[in-house]
């Protein structure tokens, strides 16, 4: 198992389509932990993706650990643990900051820096507003900056795809302090610099 | 006319000299006003990432520090101000104007909301935030120059000589029209509470652009900046023909907003400047490229002297892994290389004479049209 694997949503027993008591088959190669009331499960607490420890991990890792008591209903419930499901190469990465969007068109333009080689020129490119991610597309004003990184995706099955995935930068809210702070700045600057 | 002088000869104390950069994204220009005095309009980089302007005067052996009279930012769009903070900085006698559109207290409040320490990438806003440390500087070292930006508006005279062959310098524009838009615009563009943090985003149409007519001499000179017709009466290119200024048609032309539909007002050819004038176009080769093929042949009707800063298309871009060109090949629409060149149409004329001829000369990348 993976130290990587993510939690499948929980799953109650009758929630399995086997109908099986049992830790069921599962498609995509993950295991099933069978965890009663009570029981305490130790996970890392050194990344902010949730990790199944292993046996090796636990032994090697040096990170701090929380235990966390589940809060399993009477019944037994059931943990999907999942090994990663493929692999991402990354071939190319750039920064793109979105200059302008056409709506009729359905499409934008952003500029891109290259970020494996920096001393190639921007370019401006222009795609299908289809691309960006659904989460994201509130995130498609001008002036937004984003990510986009293109290689394969490899398969545990052994199958290889390309891929191409965009992401735009989160940046966090305006605090009102901020702003009340470059206010007090702009009134000092009118009156020192006389901008009026 | 091709070149007939060496590109770092300057020109003689008599000679009006208009030189334009643009390097296909941005656009500056700097203009000899008689006696060894200078003005630099706006500001873009060339590729060795020096402002343009400010590099080739240095070249020519001008003395920035004294022989600058103004810099003048006519809007703060990132195509027109990379690089003016440090021409401002060297040019330590040179007077700050910006647009009367930027005057008020909301637009320093966008500067310092949005400057560097706020994480955003703006470099319109951070430029201006540059040379406000350079006015704070100024206040404290010099004082008998207490004093912030000149704000242009139509019909201010900005700089004036009687020294022969003397010189007038005139703001058409921003209109009393234009500037309330704009400041209402700068208004709404401020951040508040609980809103996610965004690079901001100069609006369009262009409210703010400043205008300048050069009278040198006999001759005068119209630099259109990014002036859009813009809609409302009273604002754009219909403000500034509506203000009766008192400054000759000119002889050369900067053809407005990068040579784009929106910035052709039939009147301005008609009413500000000579018949068939000389005309110079900067390219804007990002988002949608200006001046289109149309543009052109419509500019070429009204002045057969046309110029172009930066004549070399996009070039293709570098070729990458397979892998990637073949997804690019699925994603994208449109892709293009946007490579600084280093293009200058420079054109001089003795400022004396009532029948000028100019010569012209295409430096870098630059081409007649």
């Amino acid at each position: 198992m993976s130290a990587l694997a993510s939690f499948d949503p929980i799953q109650t027993p009758s929630d399995d389509a086997t109908g099986n008591p049992g830790p069921p088959e599962s498609s995509s190669g993950g295991a099933k932990l069978h965890l009663a009331r009570g029981t305490r499960l130790d996970i890392d607490d050194g990344d902010s993706t949730m990790s199944a420890p292993t046996k090796e991990t636990r032994e090697s890792s040096s990170l701090p650990r929380k235990s966390y008591e589940t809060h399993a209903a009477v019944e037994p419930r059931w943990i999907t643990v999942s090994p990663p499901s493929s692999r991402v190469v990354v071939l190319q990465k750039w920064e793109g900051i979105v200059e302008e969007i056409d709506e009729a068109a359905g499409e934008f333009s952003v500029v891109v820096r290259d970020l494996i080689n920096p001393d190639a020129p921007n370019e401006l490119i222009t795609m299908s507003i289809a691309e960006v991610p659904p989460p994201d597309l509130d995130l498609l004003v001008p002036g937004a900056v984003f990510y986009w990184s293109m290689g394969y995706e490899d398969f545990l099955d052994g199958q290889r795809k390309r891929s191409s995935s965009i992401r735009f930068r989160r940046l966090p809210q305006w605090r009102g302090a901020e702003i009340t702070k470059a206010r007090k700045e702009a009134a000092h600057l009118r009156d020192e610099l006389d901008w009026r | 006319m091709t070149s007939s002088t060496g590109a770092n000869t300057p020109p003689s104390v008599t000679e009006l000299e208009v030189s334009v950069f643009g390097p296909g994204v941005g656009e500056s220009i700097a203009v000899h006003i008689g006696g060894g005095e200078w003005i630099i309009v706006d500001s873009c980089l060339r590729p060795d990432g020096r402002p343009a302007a400010l590099a080739y005067l240095q070249e020519l052996g001008v003395d920035v520090s004294s022989a600058v009279k103004l810099v003048i930012a006519t809007h703060w769009h990132d195509d027109h101000i990379e690089g003016i903070s440090e021409a401002y900085r060297a040019c330590t006698s040179a007077e700050f104007v910006c647009s009367m559109a930027l005057r008020g207290e909301e637009f320093l409040q966008l500067v310092r909301a949005m400057s560097p320490r706020s994480m955003l990438k703006s470099s319109g806003l951070d430029e201006f935030d540059g040379v406000i440390v350079e006015l704070q500087r100024r206040k404290v070292s010099i004082r008998r120059q207490a004093r912030g930006p000149t704000f242009a508006y139509a019909d201010r005279t900005l700089l004036e000589s009687k020294v022969p062959p003397g010189y007038r310098i005139v703001a058409l524009s921003p209109s009393d029209a234009s500037v309330a838009l704009a400041l209402s615009e700068i208004a709404e563009s401020l951040p508040s509470p609980g809103t996610t943090k965004r690079r901001a985003v100069a609006r369009r149409p262009n409210h703010t652009a400043v205008v300048i007519a050069v009278q040198v001499g006999e001759l005068a000179v119209l630099l259109g900046s990014d002036l859009e017709n813009t809609g409302p009466a009273g604002t754009g290119w219909d403000g500034v023909l509506s203000v009766a200024t008192k400054i000759g048609r000119a002889h050369v032309f900067k053809v407005a907003h990068h040579g784009s539909k929106n910035g052709h007002h039939a009147d301005v050819w008609t009413t500000l400047l000579v018949s068939d004038p000389h005309s110079v176009v900067t390219p804007f080769l990002s988002g949608k490229a200006l001046p289109t093929t149309q543009d052109l042949v419509r500019l070429k009707k009204l002045s057969k002297e046309l110029h172009i800063t930066s004549a070399a298309r996009l070039s293709k871009p570098k070729r990458r892994d397979p892998a990637v060109e073949r997804l690019l090949a699925t994603i994208v629409r449109r892709r293009r290389v946007l490579k600084r060149s280093h293009g200058q149409v420079r054109l001089r004329a003795d400022a004396t004479s009532s029948s000028p001829v100019f010569t012209v000369e295409n430096l870098g990348t630059a081409a007649a049209k």
